[in-house]
């Protein structure tokens, strides 16, 4: 399986989970709510492009806008191949936790 | 569809330039528009301060990420770089060798001298608010001389703190030299011993490891020890409450304070209570001739020092003597070590003029060093006219070529930083000896030194390494595919002026180093002292207190006198090199408002034959004479002028009064002037008498030994010594040796330009040797049809030396007249010195050109022997 670092996991998903309406400001707005830390823009960016190359995503250019200082969106979409590795995640996340005892943690 | 966007909102433009710069260009587009964005969405809600913030903010955090992620893609392009620089490293070793050990050289040299420049003009700086700290000194001037004196007067002292608004802190100190400590059965003769009052070491920042700094020094016969001294008396016992004898008094050790730090004017390893001198009735008394006081002062912020400087001038005038003019001056404590040329330093300053010499000649190694890189790199370019022609074709920018060479010339010199790293490491020891240097190199692991390396590697690498880059992305791929020769560098213009300069540096550096080597010589030879310091070896007798004329001390001079190797002994109150003790003298005819303070020297009927010190007039003294005894004085040429009789003849039979033993004396000789201080030093007034109260001073007992069983005759001495003053410590030293002293500044530079001179010459070498490599290449073919038409081997090794003779002289015209005005202004600091001569021009030309001749024709020769067949085959 091609491993994914645990940013590129955060990313991709939450690129999935926004569906079609993933580009830079959304998936940064996401990441932050979902893991709590605040992103860098950078931060997103770097494991975005990656996933780009991997091809785990694909590039779909929106329409400019003013406020956008005249540049197009650019919408990120999960591919079939991306799909496929977040699949392969959340299965290895479950079965590695399944038979792990209750954290002392998770009484509260 | 694009709507006007109002100015007010537009994002930081320094930002956005930045940020657009560290960005791949896959997600430039949308990453910026993001910023944009979120810039937008906070300055409508916010305000555009609070978003003009957030971008910068912003643009912070993200650029680590952004370089990172363009790094990473462009790493196979990189890796490719790496892996042809690694190859044309290897391939051509030996001038990679040469290229990187140049410029290592350059770059530890520079380091080397960094450190002592910016240890010796950092002094005292250490010490809180030095800016306001100054020292009061005074200047007495007559017709004829000037002194300065880093010390004035106690009561001078006191009014300084007492009449002027201004003075927030006056600390003044005593300092003495040549006494004897002892703690129980430890005995030893010390020097740097202070006195002075509890603000010394708030003034001064001294910190007491152990004891109250409140009341360290405030009770009478306290005393600070260092803890180097701690150790010494006391080893693993506790030195607090400890009582140490100095001389004959008693005092009580009250704290330890750490060493007196290396870059401090002021050195000390004791510091006792003043008290001694408030009882001294001489210091309550108002004895304004006396200068034995060093004393500072801390100005109140923002007053006028010069201001200050002339309201001293109220003060008493110290000196009434017609014909004298004393002034005070104020010296910024800062400006102590580097700018004072005073008598009675505490401690021998450093000099300005060197530590400009040395960085002048450091940044010429190292420019030598950069032109050399230069030069080798361009050289060897050539070679490499094809990848250019290659990678262009294929499709590489102008850019990425630059990028490529200059990441090539990168890694030569972060591979040169380590190597002149190692160098420094390596050469540290040596270097700190050569410049005595009290600093580890431990010490030099501080942020100012490492920023310098930092800054002078990047400075390399930005001047060297980018040129080269630059001249290869400018080939013409058309032509450097076909094989022609890359345009530029048929005409070799840069590099012939860099070598052209580089020769001209050493030419220089030769010029220095023979100059500054003529000095010293000279002042070693061609003068002499005015009297004999061979095979004079002196032991240091102790302090006061020593019985000096006592029966024991007979009873050692007698056992010396009657050993086979010592021919001669003699007792003193000093040496010369050593410090003389001051007396007062007047006239008979004058009041004691017209006393003069006058070196004097005790000395015993032995001594002035044995220093073969000579007489010009009078006589010497008379063992004979009961009134040699104490009735007799004898004094040099220059305390005859300075109290004012024309001629040495005019002072015999005067009677003088002086103060030691309010006395009256008879002047019965005057002795030739003699260099008791060292050359450089003018020479002082002096006189001489027989010593009768051997209490008041320390002595030095003098032997002329024979050169052979030196050894022997100094175990005999020790044996003797131990035998009748076994409480005495014995120390001895040759006289000789002792008066090196006065040169070694001067040895020390010596040596410094020497070997920077040996090193820019064979740095300029080296890049001499790249270029002539080079141009002998290009002109095989040339060379091959030259010897078939009949040249000899000779004939082509001279067409070849011929321009750069050209270039050896041209740079030799230019380094002449620079070299003149350098050693002019030099010389200028030496009370005697010689002259510039043009024999050693001559001889500096002559050293470059043979370098260089040697250098090309090594070259040459290769190129002349080959043989035409091989070198014209292909054509």
């Amino acid at each position: 399986m091609n491993l994914l670092s645990r940013s590129e996991e955060i990313v991709l998903l939450s690129v999935w989970k926004l569906q079609g309406n993933a580009y830079g400001v959304s998936i940064r707005n996401k990441v932050n709510d979902d893991s709590g830390y605040k992103w860098s823009i950078g931060a997103v960016y770097a494991p975005l492009h990656r996933l780009e190359k991997k091809g785990l995503v694909k590039t779909i250019k929106g329409e400019p806008t003013s406020e956008r200082g005249g540049r197009s969106k650019i919408y990120y979409k999960v591919t079939k191949k991306g799909e496929k590795a977040l699949y392969e995640i959340k299965q290895v996340q479950e079965a590695i936790w399944q038979d792990a005892p209750a954290l002392g943690l998770d009484e509260s | 569809m694009r709507k006007k966007i109002p100015s007010t909102h537009q994002p930081p433009k320094l930002a956005k330039w930045l940020l657009s710069r560290a960005i791949n260009k896959d997600i430039r587009s949308s990453a910026v528009g993001d910023f944009n964005e979120i810039f937008t969405h906070t300055a409508k809600h916010e305000g555009l301060f609070r978003a003009r913030l957030w971008y910068w903010k912003q643009a912070a955090k993200s650029m680590p990420s952004f370089i990172i992620d363009a790094l990473y893609w462009r790493f196979d392009m990189i890796r490719n770089y790496l892996k042809v620089a690694f190859r044309r490293l290897a391939r051509g070793w030996s001038y990679s060798l040469v290229n990187i050990f140049g410029l290592a050289a350059g770059l530890a040299t520079c380091f080397l001298i960094f450190f002592y420049v910016h240890f010796e003009s950092t002094y005292d700086r250490f010490i809180p608010n030095s800016k306001d700290k100054y020292r009061i000194t005074m200047e007495i001037s007559g017709e004829e001389s000037t002194w300065k004196f880093a010390s004035i007067s106690a009561p001078a002292a006191a009014a300084i703190e007492n009449q002027f608004p201004q003075v927030e802190q006056m600390v003044r100190f005593a300092s003495e030299s040549n006494k004897q400590v002892n703690y129980q059965d430890r005995v030893f003769q010390e020097d740097q011993i202070l006195y002075s009052s509890p603000e010394f070491l708030s003034f001064f920042d001294v910190k007491l490891i152990e004891g109250n700094p409140e009341t360290a020094l405030s009770r009478p016969n306290s005393l600070l020890i260092t803890k180097t001294m701690a150790q010494k008396y006391f080893g693993d016992e506790h030195p607090l409450d400890k009582r140490l004898m100095m001389d004959d008094t008693f005092y009580s050790v009250t704290g330890v304070i750490p060493d007196a730090p290396t870059n401090s004017h002021l050195p000390y390893q004791f510091i006792a209570s003043f008290e001694r001198f408030e009882e001294d009735q001489e210091f309550t008394k108002s004895k304004m001739t006396k200068r034995d006081f060093y004393t500072y002062v801390r100005l109140a912020e923002g007053s006028d020092p010069h201001e200050f400087e002339k309201q001293i001038q109220s003060l008493e005038n110290p000196i009434e003597s017609p014909g004298w003019n004393a002034r005070y001056l104020i010296q910024s404590i800062s400006d102590i070590h580097l700018h004072s040329d005073f008598e009675r330093e505490l401690k021998p300053p450093g000099d300005s003029t060197s530590l400009l010499i040395l960085s002048i000649i450091g940044s010429f190694v190292f420019f030598i060093a950069c032109f050399n890189f230069i030069n080798l790199s361009t050289a060897r370019s050539i070679k490499r006219a094809t990848e250019v022609g290659i990678r262009k074709v294929v499709g590489a920018t102008r850019t990425q070529l630059i990028f490529q060479f200059t990441s090539e010339s990168a890694l030569l010199v972060l591979l040169a930083l380590m190597a002149a790293i190692g160098i420094t490491v390596l050469f540290f020891p040596t270097y700190k000896n050569l410049v005595n240097f009290p600093l580890q190199i431990q010490d030099m692991m501080k942020p100012v030194y490492f920023a310098f390396l930092g800054g002078l590697t990047l400075l390399a690498g930005l001047g060297a390494g980018t040129y080269p880059a630059f001249f290869m992305a400018r080939f013409d791929p058309d032509k450097v595919i076909k094989g022609a020769r890359p345009s530029g560098t048929g005409s070799l213009t840069l590099r012939k002026a860099l070598i052209t300069l580089q020769f001209a540096i050493a030419s220089l550096l030769i010029i220095c180093a023979l100059l500054v080597n003529k000095q010293i010589s000279y002042m070693k030879n061609q003068q002499n002292f005015g009297f004999e310091t061979e095979n004079r070896v002196v032991l240091r007798m102790g302090g006061r207190k020593t019985p000096l004329s006592g029966e024991r001390v007979q009873a050692l001079k007698d056992e010396f006198a009657q050993h086979t190797s010592i021919k001669q002994v003699s007792v003193s109150t000093s040496v010369p090199g050593r410090s003389m003790y001051q007396e007062s003298l007047r006239k008979q005819n004058e009041d004691w408002d017209h006393k003069r303070e006058l070196n004097f020297l005790g000395i015993d009927f032995n001594f002035l034959s044995q220093y073969q010190i000579e007489l010009i007039a009078g006589r010497m003294l008379d063992k004979n004479m009961s009134s040699d005894l104490n009735r007799s004085l004898l004094i040099n040429e220059t305390a005859a002028k300075s109290l004012g009789w024309a001629s040495p003849e005019q002072a015999l039979n005067k009677q003088v009064v002086t103060g030691a033993e309010s006395s009256s004396f008879r002047i019965i000789g005057v002795v030739k002037d003699f260099h008791f201080q060292g050359l450089q030093h003018p020479i002082e007034p002096l006189m001489l008498w027989h010593f009768l109260n051997s209490d008041l001073y320390s002595a030095y007992l003098t032997l002329t030994v024979e050169t052979q069983n030196i050894k022997k005759t100094m175990s005999f001495v020790q044996s003797k010594w131990s035998e009748l003053f076994p409480e005495y410590p014995f120390e001895y030293f040759f006289l000789d040796e002792d008066f090196k002293r006065f040169y070694q500044k001067e040895e020390r530079l010596s040596q410094m330009i020497s070997i920077l001179t040996y090193l820019g010459i064979f740095i300029s070498c080296l890049g001499l040797w790249g270029l002539s490599s080079l141009s002998t290449k290009q002109r095989v073919k040339e060379i091959g049809i030259r010897k078939i038409l009949g040249a000899s081997v000779s004939g082509i090794i001279l067409l070849l030396s011929k321009e750069f003779t050209k270039w050896v002289v041209a740079a030799n015209i230019i380094a002449w007249p620079i070299g003149y005005l350098i050693m002019r202004n030099w010389l200028q600091n030496f009370a005697s010195r010689t002259s510039v001569t043009l024999d050693i021009f001559i001889i500096s030309a002559l050293v470059a050109l043979a370098v260089a001749w040697i250098t090309v024709s090594l070259q040459a020769r290769k190129a002349a022997q080959a043989n035409p067949a091989e070198s014209l085959r292909y054509e």
